[in-house]
């Protein structure tokens, strides 16, 4: 993006992203800018590093929705840090300031069909803008396509790159993939190797089912089986153990 | 002159021609020469009000590492976590302060007398209070927060004079006045028909006093356990653990489903033996009906310890997991400033 003169006394002008009125830091001048016929690029940083993003995937394969062997037996076969675009149109329609976003690359990435741009510090996209290093991908959709069907007028337009990691991972021979918001951490699925709630709904039923006749039997027969409600507490306690036992990640061998 | 240049138009007085000051926001401006005053027709922007960052870092892991210790979290979690990272960030929401007003009639259901015979109450009440609104500005993300509520010793400073990482605005500065309206009459109608069983007219309005843009300061610290990474942020003004995840602890998940079986289980059994045993009288059938629903709360809530407990999530997070802790309700009434009625 190009940089902005003061119109007054042409020195440098900071512009800084989402502002309508920028000042000249030498002659003072007010200098309102007009977005509504200009493109902006914008990037939000990554503010969570590669390793942090093997984590928050490590834990998302051991959250209580996911197979229960996920978090041992999945291979991440490929991470990749790149910028994903996405086109944020700001305009009054009806009177009525409305946001909202358009794809500028097609996409078969979980959650990036949302178009949804992660919560984050938005700078401009410019040649002085660091990437850290990773992808930034080009869109493949020319803004001028949505342009002439957009309702009401505009106020600003802006290509916005936000950071992701894509992740490919292999669990039980299958592949599978995910992204991970590269700015605020959320994960982002569409098929997972999910955990099926048999087991639980099993051990609390035994667990029921034991309070259940210590109780008809206690009231019926003999107080004495009033002690079943017991077992099934016990019995319940010890099998749901095994259920939510985890099994350990097996230790790195060392090369020797 | 470039593409670029053409986008800036310098702000002159239109009578006298001298440059003018303005700021985010303003929709009146004075001229300081010729002491005209003239209306901006720009796009309307809003009012921006940034608040001090008084909680240190310290204090931030501090507040984390005792969070670390409460609720149904891994036991081993204050010992072994580390905290890997920890930085200071704003976030903008959208605040709307307005007086909400709601009218609601209807009725209240009592028993009274010996023979517990219900009787109808009408009702009536008029809500006259003042409330704040508060929404996120941008996606929530995993951040967990969704609102905020501003302590009275929080101090206003310019927005430039940070150099803490603020949070871009995304959303829509009329859908948050709109969705601020609705969410503070639907809130005014919910306080009016609290007493009351059954509504039969409710109207409600909301006169909006002050809409502004509020950047509000927390903490983000990121730790790993297991190898896993989980995160939580601070209030950056009164300290609070607002949000975050945390692995649970498979001891409670085991004790729960052990709990959640047996005394559900048992419950049911007390109130079916009663009711043989007592031949189908009053009683009987009364304890049945008690424990079967005390045995399906009782289930619900235990099994979403067991199943669940994996994951702790605090805060407004999506996802799997055993929600903890209270969120930040959009909405809160301001106590010192309603007029209500009841009737």
């Amino acid at each position: 993006m190009p940089d902005f003169q003061c119109p007054k006394c042409g020195a440098a002008l900071q512009v800084k992203p989402g502002t309508q009125m920028a000042t000249c830091s030498f002659c003072g001048t007010v200098t309102y800018i007009d977005r509504s016929s200009a493109l902006f690029f914008y990037l939000l940083p990554f503010s969570i590093n590669e390793g942090a993003a093997k984590g928050i995937f490590k834990r998302w394969t051991a959250g209580p929705a996911q197979a229960k062997d996920l978090e041992s037996a999945a291979k991440i076969t490929k991470l990749t840090k790149e910028f994903f675009p996405v086109f944020r149109f700001r305009r009054t329609i009806n009177g009525r300031e409305t946001v909202f976003a358009k794809p500028a690359k097609g996409t078969l990435l979980p959650g990036m069909q949302d178009l949804t741009i992660p919560p984050g510090n938005v700078v401009v996209y410019d040649a002085k803008a660091s990437t850290g290093g990773a992808e930034v991908i080009q869109p493949d959709i020319a803004i001028d396509s949505y342009l002439p069907e957009l309702a009401g007028t505009p106020i600003d337009q802006a290509l916005v790159y936000f950071p992701i990691y894509e992740i490919a991972y292999e669990y039980q021979g299958a592949s599978y993939q995910a992204v991970i918001d590269g700015s605020s951490g959320a994960v982002y699925t569409t098929s997972s190797p999910t955990r099926s709630s048999s087991a639980y709904i099993a051990v609390m039923g035994l667990a029921f089912t034991l309070g259940l006749l210590g109780s008809i039997l206690g009231v019926m027969v003999n107080p004495i089986f009033f002690v079943l409600i017991i077992a099934g507490f016990f019995a319940g306690k010890l099998l749901a153990g095994k259920v939510v036992e985890r099994q350990k990640p097996a230790k790195e061998v060392k090369a020797e | 002159m470039s593409e670029a240049q053409k986008i800036l138009v310098s702000m002159t007085c239109p009578s006298c021609g001298g440059q003018v000051q303005c700021e985010e926001g303003e929709d009146l401006v004075l001229c300081k020469f010729c002491e005209s005053v003239f209306a901006l027709t720009t796009d309307e922007g809003a009012n921006k009000v940034m608040y001090k960052m008084t909680v240190d870092k310290d204090k931030a892991l501090a507040k984390v590492k005792a969070w670390f210790g409460t609720g149904p979290k891994a036991k081993d979690l204050q010992k072994t976590a580390v905290i890997t990272e920890a930085y200071p960030m704003y976030l903008p929401f959208w605040r709307l302060i307005a007086r909400g007003k709601a009218c609601v009639c209807g009725i209240e259901e009592q028993r009274t007398g010996k023979d517990n015979q219900k009787v109808e109450i009408p009702r009536e009440a008029l809500i006259n209070r003042e409330y704040i609104y508060s929404e996120i500005a941008c996606e929530a993300g995993d951040l967990g927060i969704q609102s905020i509520v501003i302590p009275d010793r929080a101090e206003a400073i310019s927005y430039d004079d940070q150099e803490i990482v603020t949070f871009g605005v995304t959303s829509s500065r009329d859908a948050a006045f709109d969705e601020g309206g609705r969410a503070i009459r639907k809130t005014a109608v919910e306080d009016g028909s609290a007493r009351m069983d059954k509504v039969h007219f409710s109207q409600s309005f909301c006169f909006p006093k002050a809409f502004t843009l509020v950047y509000y300061p927390f903490w983000i610290l990121r730790y790993t356990y297991e190898g896993r990474t989980y995160f939580a942020t601070v209030d950056g003004i009164t300290a609070r653990v607002v949000s975050g995840r945390a692995p649970g602890d498979a001891g409670s998940q085991s004790t729960a489903a052990g709990i959640g079986g047996a005394l559900s289980g048992g419950a049911v059994g007390l109130g079916i033996g009663l009711a043989i045993v007592t031949e189908g009288t009053d009683i009987g059938i009364g304890v049945l009906v008690v424990g079967f629903i005390a045995a399906v709360a009782l289930l619900g809530y235990f099994y979403n310890r067991f199943r669940y407990g994996d994951e702790i999530l605090e805060g407004a997070l999506n996802g799997k997991g055993l929600k903890s802790g209270r969120t930040q309700k959009k909405v809160q009434p301001i106590y010192n400033e309603t007029y209500d009625y009841f009737k």
